[in-house]
């Protein structure tokens, strides 16, 4: 399970670092006041939850004035804003709701969520079932809602492609354990396994060269490629022995690590084993 | 008009104003038979001179006219149109994933006696709506015919206030107790279908808690038996009706009639169990509405709804 929050403005308050504070692991944030059915820090909260539910029967707009009536503010210049600033105006009266694409639902979550214009707003898997369009819209949606509105976006997701492209902090969580958190390049370079990706022939020279002075990942070597674990400044040493042993280097060059790698290094041992490496070699061959 | 909770009942109204085929069958069939009826008796007073005549010559009064379809509640199709009813306010939140939506706005509690209120005041709208239908179709079959349509406004007998107050609110205890059962059964199994069983179950049950207590008096011969039957749901609906219609109690399981055979002869409870007082019989009702309401909101409040 991965989690991210986007990091909040410097004049709003924000959730602190999760783990840290005992009054969060009770169930707290910085508003001062427990969150649990507490109706003034829930308006100051939005939430899309496990996707996007509406009454089938209703249309777009009677859905959000469903719901904004709950809340108690009914405002219905409100409600036409959210609708048209997500695309929605067209059909805000038909089709119901229950004609609606999944992009069009999840969009309308999102205009559910903002109804009351919180100050945090919870995602959960909000990009589950979008096609590529519709995902990059959401993404660029939310960036508009961080950069030009200063909203705190809690975005949870497994897509960690999509958290690594959207977030600028990261919360790992597993089984409900803090693994993690922090600004995403700080975490992505305090995990940082000093790789290093080189591509030489003869390859099998080059390994039984490497081997004798570094981790050498075998996993990763595929075709005239290999992965090799060192610091940085291991790196001319190494350039120079696979020289002298005659070997032709045609690059070597840092391996940035992504977020699933961080996740799986993260969490690897914290849960069951995880299926076998993948042998590339093996597979490509 | 800005007031949060009169906000929070026009949401509530309007989500189930929204499903109209599912209100039509469950909540508007009620005035609508009482129309096509009407429509019937008319066409029949039209045709047929000899009704026309009966209906000339025997008037019926508009008062007890107007309260016929306030024994709804207390049949076997009302109940289950009842239980139907509440179990799609209650369970439909389930089934469209919408109370993850609602529980973050409002708190628990007022969002659960908010449906409630829609329910009684639907159910209860309904009845009306059909008892005016059926009076004004029966005053306009008499006004065909011919005939009177008595009493006069200034001739009501001040009986009949008594009269349709008791049934209407006999009418919305055994509605909300009813709705009450369907409603913890659907908060308990998140599922329609289950909340319409449990409820249509518990109506059932009621019904034949009757018989079964008669069967205990006959093998045991204590009168401790049947004198329960004095707290049942059933019992204290058709002691209210009494009340309101002969101004006086029925004995408690004294009605019940049992066709000789070869196994057991009439079957009395004798000497007779002296009926519920009026009050008791409401507040015994309202104990039985309060306690599945109050159950169904306890179930709520401490229900984790996202799983």
């Amino acid at each position: 399970m991965a989690s991210w929050g986007r990091t909040a403005p410097e004049n709003h308050h924000h959730p602190p670092a999760a783990g840290s504070d005992p009054a969060y692991r009770r169930g707290s944030l910085r508003f001062g006041e427990p969150v649990r059915r507490n109706p003034r820090v829930l308006a100051r909260l939005g939430a899309m939850v496990e996707g996007a539910s509406f009454y089938p029967f209703l249309s777009a707009w009677d859905n959000l004035a469903v719901l904004a009536r709950t809340l108690g503010h009914y405002n219905p210049a409100r409600l036409h804003h959210l609708l048209g600033l997500l695309g929605l105006g067209e059909v805000a009266h038909a089709p119901l709701v229950r004609g609606f694409s999944t992009g069009m639902k999840q969009r309308l979550g999102l205009a559910a969520a903002l109804l009351h214009d919180p100050d945090i707003i919870v995602l959960d898997e909000p990009t589950n079932g979008l096609d590529p369009q519709g995902i990059h819209a959401f993404r660029a949606f939310v960036r508009r809602l961080v950069d030009e509105q200063g909203k705190t976006v809690f975005f949870s997701s497994h897509l960690l492609n999509e958290v690594q492209q959207l977030c600028d902090r990261v919360a790992i969580i597993q089984k409900g354990q803090l693994l993690a958190e922090g600004p995403l390049a700080e975490l992505l370079g305090r995990y940082a396994a000093n790789r290093y990706l080189i591509e030489a022939t003869p390859i099998e020279r080059a390994l039984a060269v490497l081997q004798a002075h570094v981790p050498v990942h075998p996993y990763a070597q595929q075709g005239s490629t290999l992965v090799v674990q060192a610091d940085r400044a291991q790196v001319p040493e190494l350039a120079r022995l696979l020289t002298e042993a005659s070997i032709s280097i045609y690059s070597i060059q840092p391996q940035n690590r992504t977020l699933e790698d961080l996740f799986l290094t993260i969490t690897r041992n914290t849960q069951e084993p995880p299926l076998d490496e993948p042998d590339l070699a093996a597979l490509s061959g | 008009m800005t007031n949060p909770t009169w906000q929070l009942f026009r949401a509530e109204w309007r989500k189930t104003t929204g499903n109209r085929w599912l209100l039509g069958c469950l909540v508007g069939i009620w005035p609508i038979a009482a129309l096509v009826i009407s429509v019937a008796i008319l066409a029949l007073v039209l045709l047929d001179s000899r009704a026309a005549a009966g209906l000339r010559t025997e008037p019926t009064p508009w008062t007890d006219v107007s309260l016929f379809f306030w024994a709804i509640p207390n049949s076997i199709i009302g109940r289950l149109l009842i239980v139907g009813f509440a179990a799609y306010l209650f369970a439909g939140e389930y089934q469209w994933g919408t109370w993850k939506n609602l529980v973050t706005r409002r708190g628990r509690v007022t969002l659960i006696l908010m449906k409630f209120l829609t329910l009684g005041i639907f159910m209860v709208a309904a009845f009306l709506g059909t008892s005016l239908i059926w009076m004004i179709g029966r005053g306009i079959a008499q006004g065909i015919v011919g005939g009177s349509y008595p009493p006069a406004l200034t001739e009501i007998p001040p009986s009949y206030w008594r009269q349709i107050s008791l049934q209407i609110l006999t009418a919305f205890l055994s509605t909300l107790t009813l709705a009450g059962v369907a409603a913890l059964a659907a908060l308990l199994t998140r599922s329609i279908l289950a909340s319409v069983l449990a409820g249509l179950g518990a109506a059932l049950l009621d019904g034949f808690l009757g018989a079964a207590l008669i069967l205990l008096y006959i093998v045991t011969d204590q009168r401790f038996f049947p004198s329960l039957y004095r707290f049942s749901m059933s019992y204290n609906v058709d002691n209210l009706l009494n009340w309101a219609n002969e101004g006086e109690a029925t004995f408690v399981l004294g009605n019940v009639t049992v066709r000789e055979n070869a196994v057991f002869d009439a079957i009395v409870v004798d000497p007779p169990l002296p009926g519920n007082g009026l009050l008791l019989s409401l507040g015994i009702m309202a104990v039985w509405a309060g306690l599945f309401v109050g159950l169904s909101v306890l179930a709520f409040y401490h229900q984790d709804i996202t799983t």
